[in-house]
C-alpha cells in the first residue's frame, strides 16, 4: 500500500510496475531502499511521537523521570563506589559516573527497544508493505530523543560543580554521533536476533549489564590502563574509545589523538554497516517468522 | 521488501495490471510458538527438526486485467491471505514473479497499525501513515473519516474504550481513504453493524469504480457473485478452478457439500 509522492508523479506519468521476486537474503539496491525509508518519514515521526505519549514522555513529569531514573542511577553507583572504597572520589569523578551512565542507557535503551521492534509489530508487519528497517530506526531515535534532556542536564551539573569550560566541550557532539551510528546498527541487529531468538530480549539485560561494568561508566578510563600493557585488548569493548571520547571531553576537557577517534568511529560504521546488512538481507523473512 | 523491484515501463495498456506467474510459497516456520536460542543450542545435532514446512502456494498463474474484480474463494488455508500479501508486497514469493502495474492499496485487516492506548484521533493518523497516506491527506479527510465512522463523540477517548465494532468502523474509515489503482481487499467488507456494513458496501463499491483491478477474498459467496467478474477457488494452494462467479461458486459449493443457503451466501 504505497502512496509515496514519488509513486504518484509516477503514475501520473505512466503506470508503475513492480516486480516482486524471490527472496534471496540479498540486500536492496539501497538508494531506493533509502528513498523508500525518506518517503515514510512521516510515519517514523509520528509511530516515535506516539511511543513518546504512550510512554508519557511528553509530559513534564514523564521528561522529569527519563531525566531522574539515571541520575538515581548514578547516585546509588556513587553510593555504592564510596562504601567499597572508603571515601569522596571527587567531583569529577561523580560528573564522570553521571556522564557515563547518561551514555550509557542511551545503548540499553535503544537496544531495549529496538529489539522488540518486530516481533512487536506483527500486525503492521502482515498487512503493511514498507520497508522494515523503519521499526528499529524508529526505536533508536525514539531513545534518544529519550534521554537527549538527560543530556542537558549533565551540561548544567557539569557547569556547576566543576566550573569547566571550553571548546573540547564540543567534541562530546561527534562522539555522541558516533554512539548514535553504533547504537542504530546494534538495534538492527538486535531486532534481527530476536525474530530468529525470541529469548533474545530476555538476556539482553543481563548482557548490558555485563557490558556496563567492563565499560568505563563506573571507573575512569585510565584505571584500566594502569591494570595492563595491551591497550588495544580495551578497544575491543565497542564503546570503550567512544565512552572514553564523551567522558574526558566533558569532564577533563580533554582532547583525543585520531587513533581514538578512528577506533570510535570504526565500531559506529562498522556496526551499522553489519546491522544494516544482516536486517536488510533477513527482512524478507520476518513476516514468516514472527 | 529486499526482493522489490520497480522500474518504469512507460505505458503497456493491453497489459494485465496483475500478472502472477507460476507463484510458490512455501516457509519453514517453528514448531513452538516461540522459537528461542536454548530450543536452537537442544535440538543441535539432533535429527528433530523444530521447523516444519509449509506449502502456503504451488504454481499459482493467472492474469489480473485492467477493469476486473476478481474474487479468491477456498477453505481455511487455502493461501488466499497468503496470495493477497503477496501481490501486495508483503511476503515476497519462493519462487515464480508477481507483476503489479499500478499502485497497490491492501486492505487486508482492520487498524493496521492502531494502538488501543492511543486516542481515535491520534489513530487515524498513525493508521492513516502507516497505510501510507501522507500527512497532507490524512488533516484532508479526517473530518470525513470521523464521520463516515460516526465517532465524533469518541474520537479523543482512548481507543481501548472502544468497542469491536467501534474500532472496526474507525479501522475500515481510515483504510478506505485511499485511492489506489489496484484494490486489494481480505475479508474486510463485513464490519459494524447492519447501517454501517450498508455504508462500508457503499464505499467498497465506490473504490471499485476507482479502482483499475480489484482482487477480493471472501468466505461470502453472495458477495463474490455481486461483485465479481471473474472469480478463483483455490485449494490447498493450487488453483482448482476459474471462471465466472456462478459456475466457481457452484463448482465449490458442490465440492464442499453445501447447498445455497444465506449462511454460506452472506458475511454472516
Amino acid at each position: 500500500m504505497r502512496f509515496s509522492r514519488a509513486t504518484k508523479s509516477r503514475v501520473a506519468s505512466g503506470p508503475v510496475e513492480q516486480v516482486w521476486i524471490p527472496f534471496k537474503r540479498q540486500t536492496p539496491n539501497l538508494a531506493k531502499y533509502v528513498r523508500k525509508i525518506y518517503d515514510r518519514r512521516a510515519f517514523m515521526h509520528e509511530f516515535s511521537l506516539s511511543q513518546r505519549r504512550l510512554e508519557h514522555m511528553d509530559t513534564f513529569f514523564g521528561q522529569l523521570w527519563t531525566i531522574m531514573s539515571p541520575l538515581f542511577m548514578a547516585v546509588v553507583y556513587y553510593a555504592l563506589i564510596f562504601i567499597i572504597n572508603g571515601g569522596h572520589q571527587g567531583s569529577a569523578f561523580f560528573v564522570h559516573l553521571i556522564s557515563g551512565v547518561f551514555f550509557f542507557s542511551f545503548i540499553s535503551t535503544t537496544a531495549r527497544r529496538s529489539a522488540t521492534s518486530i516481533t512487536g509489530a506483527g500486525r503492521l508487519i502482515m498487512n503493511a508493505a514498507f520497508p522494515r528497517a523503519i521499526l528499529p530506526l524508529t526505536e533508536t531515535w525514539t531513545a534518544f530523543l529519550q534521554v537527549l534532556p538527560a543530556f542537558v542536564v549533565l551540561l548544567v551539573l557539569q557547569f556547576s560543580i566543576l566550573h569547566n569550560f571550553g571548546w573540547q566541550l564540543l567534541l562530546a557532539i561527534p562522539a555522541l554521533f558516533s554512539a548514535f551510528i553504533f547504537a542504530t546498527g546494534l538495534g538492527m541487529v538486535l531486532a534481527t536476533a530476536n525474530v530468529y531468538f525470541r529469548d533474545t530480549v530476555a538476556i539482553l539485560p543481563y548482557i548490558t549489564r555485563l557490558w556496563m561494568y567492563a565499560s568505563p561508566v563506573l571507573y575512569l578510563p585510565e584505571t584500566v590502563f594502569k591494570m595492563t600493557s595491551h591497550d588495544w585488548l580495551l578497544s575491543l569493548n565497542p564503546i570503550f574509545d567512544t565512552l572514553r571520547i564523551w567522558s574526558g571531553s566533558i569532564v577533563q576537557l580533554q582532547t583525543f589523538g585520531w587513533q581514538t577517534w578512528a577506533i570510535s568511529f570504526a565500531w559506529g560504521i562498522g556496526m551499522f554497516i553489519f546491522g544494516s546488512l544482516l536486517f536488510l538481507s533477513r527482512e524478507g523473512e520476518f513476516a514468516v517468522r514472527i | 521488501m529486499s526482493s522489490l523491484s520497480v522500474s518504469d515501463i512507460g505505458s503497456l495498456d493491453n497489459a494485465p495490471v496483475i500478472s502472477v506467474r507460476d507463484v510458490s510459497f512455501t516457509y519453514r516456520t517453528n514448531i513452538s510458538r516461540k522459537p528461542n536460542f536454548m530450543e536452537a543450542v537442544r535440538n543441535f545435532g539432533r535429527a528433530t527438526r523444530s521447523t516444519v514446512r509449509i506449502d502456503a502456494l504451488k504454481n499459482v498463474t493467472f492474469d489480473v486485467q485492467r477493469g476486473a474484480v476478481t474474487g479468491v474463494i477456498g477453505a481455511n488455508g487455502a493461501g488466499k491471505s497468503t496470495l493477497l500479501r503477496a501481490i501486495g508486497g508483503i511476503v515476497p514469493p519462493s519462487s515464480g514473479e508477481i507483476r503489479i502495474r499500478g499502485n497497490v492499496g491492501a486492505l487486508l485487516s482492520l487498524g493496521v497499525g492502531f494502538n488501543q492506548n492511543l486516542s481515535g484521533r491520534e489513530n487515524v493518523m498513525l493508521g492513516g501513515l502507516a497505510s501510507g497516506l501522507s500527512r497532507a491527506e490524512i488533516n484532508e479527510y479526517f473530518d470525513s473519516i470521523v464521520d463516515f465512522a460516526d465517532l465524533w463523540d469518541h474520537i479523543d477517548m482512548p481507543m481501548r474504550t472502544y468497542s469491536s465494532g467501534m474500532f472496526s468502523r474507525l479501522g475500515f474509515a481510515v483504510a478506505t481513504t485511499m485511492n489506489p489503482e489496484i484494490l486489494l481487499i481480505d475479508e474486510a467488507l463485513s464490519t459494524g453493524d447492519a447501517r454501517f456494513k450498508e455504508k462500508s458496501s457503499q464505499r467498497i463499491e465506490e473504490m471499485r469504480e476507482k479502482a483499475g483491478a480489484m482482487m477480493i477474498v471472501s468466505h461470502a459467496l453472495g458477495t463474490i457473485q455481486e461483485l465479481c467478474s471473474d472469480t478463483i477457488w483455490l485449494h490447498h494452494g493450487e488453483v482448482i478452478m476459474r471462471d465466472t462467479p456462478e459456475r466457481v461458486t457452484e463448482a465449490y459449493m458442490k465440492f464442499l457439500d453445501v447447498g445455497n443457503v444465506a449462511a454460506v451466501m452472506e458475511d454472516f
